[in-house]
């Protein structure tokens, strides 16, 4: 006899039951154990009330105390409650000063909140405690490129991609911040090490069909493109792209094959297949029947509205001016570019012009409608 | 949730060699032949996902080490192999974890540290960084622990690590209240097994304490149970990354019973895996750390057995 009768008693007292059933709450050691198994059950409900109570007890160990305290941290984060994920991280922090993910989350919270600051702290003190780690550069590049601080965010993908373990990530994120600066010479370059670095994945092909797509190579653009949807013909951001470069290219009707297959709940894909449909010279009878499919109240549904008839270009400006402050450097960029393609199906073309030129002015680089208006103010001369 | 599930780390080395330690500098009291005889207690953190984590020292840098039951040679975080310099050599021992992640690749550091001893030079895996915690710098794994005795106190944050010399029996020091003696089979790697029951039929399980639930596959539960998709009970949970890098879908079936020799589990929960990555001479049955942590468990290598209580037995 092993003890099988005197273990069976502790099932019987339920101090082996694994988590998932129901297991008996007798010490905060227990709580925390069944927080645990909560929490990585995805049910951060139970999680918070079981943290909570082991935390409530002076017995639980100062080591699990952090832990606690963090695990609760993530699942006050996942459930929004910002304030209190942040109260619980800081206490994290203050039993267990290098604790590097507290670090992490609690920058991210801070982030969220725009307390930028705060967050450039939590980061910088990530990289400190474990600097061969890339999740720090990452985070703090992310922070930069939020802040429009192009030159600083590419210097910490530049560290990430130092770091040696995770070049891909490093260059993905470095080129889309070149891009974003308007340095597309460097951008190629560290697209075509993507591309070198794992030709089998497509997101290298995808990131350097969009430099090409920029510096204005369509055919390069669309090679990669169609490489990159050959290893995944299911991104349709790349599908939308492929339609939209061969828009640019003036295969009107290669475009509208190409962009019918895309989900019509996104705007923006009933928009293209109208431009491309119109320009290819065939009518759109199905307009409506996509628009149906996408909520008009949201932007860019006043867009959509003026397209089927139902709306006035003065109806969409004021629809932007009430969008609100946060999106207004996209509507204020988009509204132009589509408003002069409207007017170009009206065969108003001095109107067209003007509005695709403010396009151009207002629109970022990376936006499509930026270098969609360049291709359209082209053929206009 | 901040964090991809985890489950085994299970790595069957083909032919993989036990690595004689050659730890020096361990101070062991002078005690009667039936006493354990203690060599460190070391500071044993839980980590959120559950998973646990001990202090290390490799050529220098301080760090924690993940405790893998389940894994076969000790690793190094791939990240601290770079930061370090380190010469990157193949394995011959080509390695296959959980989820069909490779190891393929050994570094030898000058110093290792552990538990209050040290190795002079010492040759391990490199872990990818996706399998590892993100504050953690190697596995801890059984071509170290099982030279020893390993005395795992979850519930007080503790590890012990005891010679392996004792009294066979003479062992559950912390409570005078009952525990159960499961004997072990250990394989060429450390691995170690113990047959369990579940459901009415019998398996071999692996206690894993590199993975954060228990685990087995779903192929396994077809030919073994006659349960496939069709089975309104079993409950697909999505595809999930297991190790950090690989996908597979994750099944749940509600077992009604779990029963090691002298342990009986109700209700165990156990995901079931599309695809372990595994071969065919994988366990039947992984048993993870959240099953693990509610017991005080001791594992006597030598001896072949373990010896659990309670977590808070005293």
């Amino acid at each position: 006899m092993t003890g099988w009768q005197r273990i069976s008693a502790w099932a019987l007292c339920g101090l082996l039951v694994l988590p998932g059933a129901a297991a008996v709450s007798a010490s905060p050691y227990s709580d925390f154990t069944a927080a645990i198994a909560a929490r990585n059950s995805n049910d951060c409900t139970a999680a918070i009330g079981d943290f909570t109570s082991a935390l409530a007890s002076p017995d639980l160990l100062p080591g699990l105390r952090a832990v606690g305290l963090f695990g609760r941290g993530t699942c006050y984060e996942h459930e929004r409650n910002l304030t209190a994920a942040l109260a619980d991280f800081t206490a994290s922090i203050a039993l267990k000063p290098d604790y590097y993910d507290a670090h992490l989350e609690r920058g991210k919270c801070f982030a969220i909140l725009r307390r930028y600051s705060e967050a450039e702290g939590d980061f910088k003190e990530l990289i400190r405690i474990r600097s061969d780690l890339t999740a720090g550069y990452a985070a703090l590049g992310t922070l930069y490129d939020i802040e429009k601080e192009y030159d600083a965010a590419i210097e910490q993908y530049s560290a990430l991609i130092r770091a040696g373990t995770n070049d891909y990530a490093g260059y993905l994120m470095r080129t889309r911040e070149y891009v974003a600066k308007g340095d597309l010479d460097r951008a190629l370059n560290d697209a075509d090490k993507l591309v070198n670095l794992m030709p089998e994945k497509p997101a290298g092909h995808g990131m350097r069909a969009w430099v090409y797509n920029l510096r204005g190579d369509y055919p390069r653009a669309l090679t990669d493109v169609e490489a990159s949807l050959r290893i995944d013909p299911t991104d349709s951001n790349e599908v939308r792209e492929k339609g939209v470069l061969l828009w640019k290219m003036e295969r009107y009707s290669d475009a509208s094959n190409t962009l019918v297959v895309l989900d019509m709940s996104d705007g923006y894909n009933v928009l293209w297949l109208n431009l491309s449909r119109i320009a290819s010279g065939v009518p759109d009878p199905d307009l409506a029947d996509r628009a149906a499919k996408v909520d008009l109240g949201k932007w860019p549904g006043p867009l959509i509205r003026l397209y089927m008839g139902q709306a006035t270009p003065d109806a969409v400006m004021q629809a932007v001016v009430a969008d609100g402050v946060d999106n207004s450097e996209r509507d204020q960029c988009e509204a132009p570019f589509y408003l002069g393609e409207w007017q170009l199906q009206h065969q108003n073309k001095d109107a067209a012009r003007a509005l695709l030129q403010k396009a151009v002015a207002v629109c970022p680089v990376d936006y499509i409608e930026r270098s969609a208006a360049a291709v359209e103010l082209k053929r206009l001369k | 949730m901040t964090r991809n599930r985890r489950m085994g780390r299970l790595s069957w080395l083909a032919g993989a060699a036990v690595l004689l330690l050659g730890f020096a500098g361990a101070a062991q009291a002078e005690q009667g032949p039936c006493q354990l005889k203690q060599i460190a207690v070391v500071d044993m953190q839980t980590e959120v996902s559950g998973l646990v984590t001990v202090p290390v020292n490799i050529n220098g840098v301080n760090g924690r080490w993940m405790v893998d039951t389940g894994n076969a040679i000790s690793m190094i975080s791939s990240t601290l192999v770079t930061q370090l310099g380190l010469r990157r050599e193949p394995t011959l021992n080509v390695g296959v974890m959980m989820g069909g992640v490779p190891i393929y690749e050994v570094a030898t550091v000058h110093s290792l540290e552990f538990a209050g001893m040290r190795a002079d030079s010492y040759t391990l895996n490199i872990a990818p960084e996706p399998i590892l915690e993100s504050d953690t710098i190697g596995m801890l794994a059984p071509d170290i622990m099982r030279n020893y005795d390993i005395d795992f106190d979850f519930a007080a944050g503790q590890m012990h690590v005891l010679s392996p010399d004792h009294c066979p029996g003479e062992v559950v020091y912390w409570t005078k209240t009952g525990y159960a003696r499961v004997p072990i089979t250990l394989d060429s790697t450390g691995h170690i097994t113990v047959p369990v029951v579940l459901d009415g039929h019998k398996l071999t399980a692996v206690v894993d304490t590199g993975a954060q639930g228990s685990a087995m596959g779903l192929s396994l539960v077809k030919s073994l149970y006659g349960i496939d998709e069709r089975n309104p009970a079993l409950r697909s949970l999505g595809d999930s990354s297991v190790n950090g890098l690989a996908k597979t879908r994750i099944y749940h079936y509600p077992f009604k019973s779990l029963t090691f020799e002298g342990v009986n589990i109700a209700n165990p929960d156990i995901a079931i895996l599309a695809d372990t990555g595994l071969g065919r001479e994988s366990p039947d049955l992984l048993v993870g750390i959240q099953t693990l942590r509610q017991m005080h468990m001791y594992i006597a290598y030598k001896e072949g057995a373990l010896y659990l209580t309670p977590a808070e037995a005293r």
